[in-house]
């Protein structure tokens, strides 16, 4: 699909100060007594054609931020735009055309596909729901669509139930339901974590090479930042809901700026990684003294954190061109 | 000397639709206080392999030939109430993704000393105390959170348990089944660095069974490949990463995307792994090898020392 | 290759029409389980007992189970050559009173089940899916038919409305029955909602309908059967012990009825061949629809079925 004049480059996804609290109990007599504030304030941009890779452990926020962008959820403040508009002011048809644009690829290739269908009837459900084309045009799309993944002879796989496929089979389905639509965006959140070394490497050449045939914009959700490096123009580190750094790929990989990259980076177990690492020590600053709710989320585990980083986290700031980081480290 | 030897092992699964060829003649020793580690993508058999060893095979597993040597003894020929005395207090064992097996509804203190009095039901009420505070500290968790329960506990500290339940009787031996999968990075590094440190520190010898190159790269001192119920490559850990011999070992490391150095472009191995009900009657590996010689498809690829230490199934083995 | 040109239009169509469609296959697994085909073949046996009630009254009118004379019995006999299974206290025969009973439970219990689970199962996905409010107001709802005492509940209302007839009996075991199958359903729609190929769906931009009714509905339905089989043995049963109580309908003849008379005529010590017959038939048919839920469970659940090998 060639993009057409009116829409131009530049940022496609925008993040504005997102928050997103969730509530852990609630009633309807009782006011909510406990919450998580799984994104705290977060703010980024993905720009038109690239591949944005969001990279954190359980729990940073990583995948709330995908969700949040394919609409299956509503920030609790803050705007998430795609395109320039706010999602939240997306009704019926104009929702409906986002829904052509916008795709997701789930983590769990056992759960993603319902079990009652068959490949064909998950692949081609998009097309039904955006009633595009014929029985036989919507057909063709399918057959071209699974072999567009590696499924061939599409005609093998079509008529199979997803426990008769292997994990890696099943994600490419996933893959191919993602890119039926040809959408513009597509969020992958976790797309390989769940499957062996040379199917992960497969998929991920897999979705360079869509990425490239169809112009996408791909943001890239994953623990794993050796593959966030091979697949990414861009990492983003969130960390507890919170940005902790920002950058061109290489720029992060190379010379990473907050302290918590840098553990991440010594942590990643590579294989080129022998020797024994002992891990950094904790905070020298006093643990028992309770932190503000603004402290930087990493305080505990840094290294170099003094007490100022107990009172606020460091805003996001320009340290290198176009390479943030939220530490105080980078201030004077 | 070899605390665990494991000679020709062959186990095969008996299905509804066939013989399953889990296991082919596996052969490799685990020396004291050494770290082994297995390396295979899922299907490859290294978890039939850790369960032949424990002696907890499903009932329709045959295990056809070969022997597994504890210090000697035929693990295989022993009688379940024999194989009951050996397992835990010789031969411990961290299943995957046992930290959510903890049994949610009791205090992990508890489940500790059970694994403990279970298997060595004659010590007494201050040895047993003494004895968790020693675990603890081997872990590397705070005695004082013995009274919680599991879902107080992190995911490493809850693999950190049950470490420590695997350790309750002092086994000679530990065999950690994918012990880092379900753990955040940092967690898994400080849990890899914990048992490094009981290997060094206490004399264990530990087999690792992952599916992770990284993890065995980062842990062991000897590792070996396992594809397609083979193993297809053994030897030193920095011997193989360095030197793969192994088409599917090359093209495993291939698969791996890099964290330093150049970005080279993955070359991940075509196709998927034989259907093990129907193996390719040469070489299992031989409809995905690059490097295809004539004898390959009919025959059984011999296990060759290619170099010192370092031995590979294949037929072009000689280097 | 069968070409899905036959598969016709996709419609949100729920389990189903999918499972019409597979009949086929779906019916070759069913053979392989032995239990289901224990249950079933019971129930063929029950079916043709059902059918086969039309027949004795055609023989002879003296075989009519209801009012049926013989001019030469009349009091209980057991077992002869006229009468295979002997005679009740009017000198009916007990042969023909079986086969009709077998025709009344079959439609009573299907009936009842059927109506209550179909409620049950609206209901249960519509609270679960939908939540807030609605699920609130349903559940509440549930619950209050849930702790009506169900036996005194018809015997408060056949007693003011004079005797019910059997659809009467039909509609209030309905009605009483589906708020329990509601709240399992409800359950495990939540927990459907959340798996990601719902989500999926969402993301694709699915209306809620089609959500409801191709997604969730066919993951729901095995455990729809399942209580609907629970459901035929529990009507039958209620049926049974409101007859037997004298609260039934008192034109038909049903098993329970039939116990009824054994009892309340003295003969329940006297007349094995009166009495043993409808109580076994009712435990029978009991197991036929257990083992044929079972059974439902391996067709509709494909993750059941002991097909591939996954290693």
């Amino acid at each position: 699909m060639i993009p057409t004049e009116t829409e131009e480059r530049g940022p496609i996804v925008v993040f504005d100060e997102v928050v997103k609290v969730y509530r852990t109990t609630q009633s309807l007599l009782r006011k909510s007594t406990g919450e998580v504030r799984a994104l705290d304030g977060v703010s980024f941009t993905i720009q038109k054609g690239e591949i944005f890779a969001l990279v954190g452990e359980s729990g940073s926020g990583k995948t709330t931020c995908g969700r949040l962008l394919v609409h299956l959820e509503s920030p609790s403040s803050g705007r998430v735009l795609f395109q320039g508009q706010d999602l939240a002011s997306l009704r019926g048809r104009s929702l409906k055309e986002f829904r052509r644009k916008v795709q997701m690829i789930f983590q769990d290739p056992y759960q993603s596909l319902n079990p009652q269908l068959t490949v064909f009837q998950t692949v081609v459900e998009p097309l039904l729901v955006q009633r595009w084309g014929s029985h036989e045009e919507r057909e063709e799309r399918v057959v071209e669509a699974l072999e567009e993944v590696g499924l061939r002879p599409a005609g093998d796989f079509m008529f199979r139930y997803p426990h008769q496929l292997s994990g890696g089979q099943r994600q490419r389905v996933a893959i191919a339901r993602a890119m039926i639509l040809e959408p513009q965006l597509v969020v992958a959140d976790e797309p390989v974590s769940m499957l062996d070394a040379s199917i992960q490497a497969q998929l991920l050449n897999m979705l360079l090479e869509l990425k490239e045939r169809h112009s996408l914009t791909l943001l890239f959700i994953t623990h794993d930042l050796a593959s966030a490096r091979y697949l990414a123009d861009r990492i983003c580190v969130i960390y507890k809901g919170r940005i902790m750094e920002q950058g061109p790929t290489d720029l992060v990989i190379e010379n990473p700026l907050h302290p918590y990259t840098r553990a991440l980076l010594r942590a990643v177990p590579t294989v080129d990684r022998r020797k024994e690492e002992l891990p950094p020590p904790a905070c020298p600053v006093d643990l028992l003294l309770v932190p503000k709710a603004a402290a930087c989320p990493f305080y505990s585990r840094c290294p170099d954190c003094t007490s100022r980083c107990m009172e606020k986290e460091a805003p996001l700031a320009e340290v290198e061109k176009d390479h943030y980081s939220a530490c105080f480290l980078h201030y004077g | 000397m070899n605390v665990l030897e494991v000679k020709d092992l062959t186990v095969q699964y008996l299905t509804s639709r066939g013989r399953v060829h889990a296991v082919e003649r596996i052969s490799w020793e685990l020396r004291q206080a050494e770290a082994l580690g297995i390396v295979g993508e899922s299907g490859c058999g290294k978890t039939t392999v850790a369960m032949a060893i424990m002696g907890l095979l499903p009932s329709n597993a045959e295990v056809v030939e070969g022997k597994i040597l504890l210090e000697g003894r035929d693990l295989l020929l022993l009688d379940p109430e024999e194989m009951r005395t050996i397992r835990w207090k010789k031969i411990a064992m961290v299943f995957q993704a046992a930290m959510n097996a903890l049994n949610p509804v009791h205090r992990v203190g508890d489940q500790i000393l059970e694994a403990m009095i279970a298997h060595d039901g004659e010590l007494s009420e201050k040895e047993v105390q003494r004895r968790l505070e020693e675990l603890c500290a081997m872990v590397g968790l705070d005695p004082r959170r013995m009274k919680d329960y599991p879902h107080q506990f992190s995911g490493g500290m809850r693999q950190r348990a049950v470490i420590a339940m695997a350790l309750a009787c002092r086994p000679t031996m530990l065999i950690a089944d994918e012990p880092t999968t379900a753990l955040d990075v940092m967690v898994a590094d400080q849990i890899l660095g914990q048992l490094r440190r009981l290997q060094v520190e206490m004399g264990l010898a530990i087999l690792y069974i992952s599916h992770d190159i990284s993890v065995i790269a980062r842990s062991c001192d000897r590792m070996g490949v396992m594809y397609a119920g083979q193993l297809v490559e053994l030897g030193e850990t920095d011997d193989i990463l360095d030197h793969p011999l192994h088409p599917y070992t090359r093209g495993l490391m291939k698969s791996y995307p890099k964290l330093r150095g150049p970005k080279t472009k993955l070359e991940p191995i075509p196709g998927e792994p034989p259907n093990l009900m129907d193996p390719p009657p040469g070489c299992r590996f031989c409809p995905r090898c690059p490097d295809k010689g004539a004898s390959c498809p009919t025959e059984r690829p011999p296990w060759i020392q290619a170099m010192e230490g370092h031995w590979v199934l294949c037929h072009k083995g000689e280097v | 290759m069968a070409s899905s040109r036959d598969r016709g239009k996709e419609k949100p169509l729920g389990g189903g029409a999918h499972f019409l469609r597979h009949l086929g296959e779906n019916w070759a697994i069913y053979r392989k389980n032995r239990m289901g085909m224990g249950g079933l073949g019971l129930l063929v046996l029950f079916g043709l007992m059902a059918l086969a009630s039309f027949v004795p009254p055609l023989l002879d009118p003296m075989y009519h189970p209801m009012n049926g004379m013989d001019p030469e019995i009349d009091t209980s006999t057991g077992p002869s050559a006229r009468h295979l299974l002997g005679t009740d206290f009017m000198g009916r025969d007990i042969l023909s009173q079986l086969l009709t009973g077998a025709r009344v439970a079959l439609l009573i219990g299907v009936s009842a089940a059927f109506m209550a689970v179909a409620i049950g199962t609206m209901v249960g996905m519509v609270a679960g899916y939908f939540g807030g409010i609605v699920d609130t107001l349903l559940m509440r709802l549930a619950d209050i038919v849930m702790v009506l005492p169900g036996l005194l509940v018809i015997l408060i209302l056949s007693s003011v409305a004079g005797q019910l007839s059997i659809w009467n009996l039909v509609l209030i075991i309905a009605l009483l029955k589906w708020a329990g199958v509601s709240r399992i359903i409800r359950s495990q729609t939540l927990s459907l909602k959340v798996r990601p190929y719902v989500e999926a769906a969402r993301v694709a931009g699915a209306s809620h309908t089609r959500i409801m009714f191709r997604h969730m509905l066919p993951n729901v339905l095995p455990l729809s059967f399942l209580y609907m089989t629970f459901g035929v043995t529990s009507a039958i049963l209620i049926e049974a012990s409101l007859s037997f109580l004298g609260f039934g309908d008192p034109s038909t003849v049903s098993w329970g009825m039939m116990l009824q008379w054994v009892w309340k005529t003295g003969h329940m010590f006297k007349a094995p061949y009166w009495l043993l017959p409808p109580g076994i038939c009712i435990s029978l048919i009991t197991l036929a629809f257990y083992l044929i839920g079972r059974a439902m469970d391996e067709v509709l659940n494909p993750r059941l079925r002991k097909e591939v090998l996954e290693q």
